[in-house]
């Protein structure tokens, strides 16, 4: 018997010692609702901490459903994250108040502008400490219908997700972690209120915010344009507009490729020969494959009238500027977009000529066309404003 | 403790080792199916009994120039046509319908998917049809998309963005008394440069859909092959311009003859390879 034990002892030793050539357990908080969640510890250490509580009378309100648009892919009203009007309220308000960073003086709204499309006029926008982004703001809008990617590299691939991602950048709201965030909101007996409106909660996680600043966004669409209107055969385009509309959909401006109608993006990520050489590398900072080098998100050019300047660099502050690249055939590099045809050559074979070789015409014609892109109900859009000065 | 282990422990341990040797060294041979594809794979068969049941097709997609593989990148230079024209390949997206799959049992299933390959996106390189009656025999599809399905707008969620990638727009088509094809989608978009007559690199978008009013989808005849549950469509690049002779040119969609010279030439675009 004492042998028995003896030789299962060994056997239990030789596979045990193995053991220590194992990863040791990440210590940390594992409760998805408290506000240090670690999504990478895998034993919990007891150090969670959560949002203080506050009595919840929790009346539902309405669900909000963005109807189909002639044209449109279909919105994604999402079953996880249904909309409701007080959902899209405090949304609304947490996009609007600096209470989202962490000294109180930046909001969403400070960069995303509703008078520049929801962009900036700015090349680049300041955050918490005057300290300027790397990028452009992109003009935001029509996000429900193409919900695949968001950033100019396609970072985030919902858009609650993505709305993580200014709240800790060091250039934008500069928070360091969800409970300093959560800690403000839930000593604010205002967001109290809107927390419980929007769902029926007595204290607060990550996904509470990340969900109603969704849900406005998910709001935040233009569809009421004057091509919009010509589509619904309640405006003529007038002969400019409509000789840019015939250049904007053949390959003579060929700008239907990359910026289909009605969209106006085809959600993909391309470098339109901007650069030879990149100081940005954007979408292969994500991918890590090189065929990714200096490429970015295809932005919408709804509204395009409002969200100078353009780029993912806010490079040129004119439509006139960005016309001009593409006429000009642009610059050659190791991923420019096929698409980019005239970079050495031009449609006629005039020697030494490069670019589309638009005539002035064309180009103000392209131009006309272009402006009938904006909506002057979306920049006004009283649901979309700010709610602290109502 | 491991050091105080008696001899008769060790004596133990050798007889189980032996024990182990000894039956895995005496494996018998085990019949069944040893296709990893089959439904009813077995992992311990060790020989093939023909008893492999296949209830998917895997339908890869491949693109050839006379036989090469293709190196996307606008500058590989790699290719050149029966003109003797040098041309890179740096994205090709190309959609098919109207399916027909036929089978041993002379079962034939057809399917209302629209299929797209798009060269960006590792994911579209292979479809799999699933629930099938037993090994394919033959296939039959369309190369773009019939009139009737190739309509502005009626595509607006489709997988992989095909809608917003392979817009057509509605002005290269026409709606007379005698013809009535709008835009629609590209049926195919090979892009790429190619040295124009001055030496110069000149880009070019062979880009195929319906034009002046005219359906130019290819519905092609019944392709045969043996019973497979993985086959491979190869596309030759190079045959969309030897039959008819015609050139690379930097643009095409409103331009009736090089439409009408592709759909000439499509025959021998494309084969079916079985043992890939």
């Amino acid at each position: 018997m004492k042998k028995k034990i003896y030789f299962f002892t060994t056997i239990f030793i030789l596979i045990h010692s193995c053991d220590k050539y194992e990863p040791k357990c990440m210590p940390g908080c594992t409760d998805p609702l408290a506000c240090n969640f670690n999504i990478n510890a895998q034993e919990d250490d007891g150090s969670c901490v959560y949002s203080d509580e506050w009595p919840c009378n929790y009346q539902p309100t309405s669900n909000v459903i963005v109807e189909p648009v002639l044209g449109f892919p279909l919105p994604n009203n999402s079953f996880e994250n249904p909309l409701t009007e007080a959902g899209i309220n405090l949304g609304r308000h947490l996009f609007y108040d600096p209470i989202l960073s962490s000294d109180n003086t930046v909001s969403c709204a400070s960069c995303h502008k509703q008078e520049y499309a929801f962009g900036d006029k700015t090349q680049f926008s300041p955050g918490v400490g005057g300290v300027l982004s790397n990028r452009n703001t992109p003009a935001m809008l029509n996000l429900i219908f193409h919900e695949q990617s968001f950033d100019w590299d396609g970072k985030s691939i919902s858009l609650e997700s993505q709305a993580s991602r200014p709240i800790f950048n060091q250039h934008e709201l500069n928070n360091s972690d969800w409970c300093e965030v959560i800690s403000r909101l839930s000593n604010s007996p205002f967001y109290q209120d809107l927390f419980c409106a929007a769902f029926g909660v007595e204290k607060i996680d990550s996904s509470h915010v990340l969900n109603a600043l969704a849900q406005f966004e998910r709001t935040i669409n233009s569809t009421n344009s004057k091509f919009d209107q010509f589509l619904r055969g309640q405006y003529t385009l007038s002969m400019s507009e409509s000789n840019g509309l015939s250049i904007y959909n053949s390959e003579k401006g060929d700008c239907f490729h990359c910026h289909p109608l009605y969209l106006t993006t085809d959600n993909q990520f391309r470098n339109n020969g901007i650069d030879s050489v990149f100081t940005d590398l954007g979408r292969f900072n994500i991918t890590n494959n090189i065929n990714d080098r200096g490429l970015f998100k295809t932005p919408t050019l709804r509204n395009i009238e409002y969200s100078a300047p353009y780029m993912h660099d806010g490079r040129f502050n004119t439509i006139d500027e960005v016309i001009e690249h593409y006429n000009s055939g642009g610059f050659d590099s190791p991923t420019v977009d096929p698409l980019m045809k005239y970079i050495y050559t031009n449609p006629y074979n005039i020697p030494n000529e490069r670019g589309l070789y638009l005539t002035d015409q064309e180009k103000s014609d392209l131009k006309a066309f272009l402006l009938t892109l904006s909506d002057e109900s979306f920049i006004t859009n009283p649901n979309l404003s700010n709610p602290f000065n109502q | 403790m491991i050091c105080n282990t008696k001899y008769s422990n060790l004596r133990a341990l050798f007889l189980i080792f032996s024990i182990c040797l000894f039956f895995s060294s005496c494996k018998k041979d085990i019949y069944g199916c040893i296709d990893l594809n089959a439904d009813n794979y077995d992992s311990d068969a060790t020989i093939n009994d023909k008893s492999c049941i296949y209830t998917n097709l895997t339908l890869n997609f491949d693109n050839l120039v006379d036989g090469s593989a293709i190196i996307y990148g606008n500058n590989n230079f790699l290719f050149h046509n029966v003109n003797g024209t040098n041309y890179s390949v740096s994205k090709i997206k190309y959609v098919i319908s109207d399916l027909k799959l036929y089978f041993q049992n002379d079962e034939i299933v057809q399917f209302d998917e629209i299929i797209f390959f798009n060269s960006d996106n590792n994911e579209t390189s292979s479809y799999i049809f699933n629930n099938l009656p037993g090994l394919c025999i033959g296939m039959e599809f369309r190369f773009g998309l019939s009139a009737e399905n190739n309509i502005d707008l009626l595509y607006i969620n489709e997988d992989y963005n095909f809608h917003d990638l392979m817009d057509w727009p509605n002005s290269f088509g026409q709606s007379t008394s005698s013809v009535n094809q709008l835009g629609g989608y590209h049926y195919m978009q090979v892009d790429g440069r190619y040295i124009d007559d001055q030496g110069q690199q000149k880009g070019y978008s062979l880009h195929t859909g319906p034009t002046n009013g005219q359906d130019f989808s290819i519905l092609y005849p019944k392709f045969d092959f043996p019973p497979s549950a993985e086959i491979t469509l190869v596309m030759n690049i190079n045959n969309w311009y030897d039959n008819p002779i015609h050139d690379i040119k930097p643009s095409i969609m409103d331009d009736i003859q090089t439409q009408t010279n592709l759909f000439e030439n499509a025959n021998n675009v494309f084969s079916i390879i079985t043992q890939y």
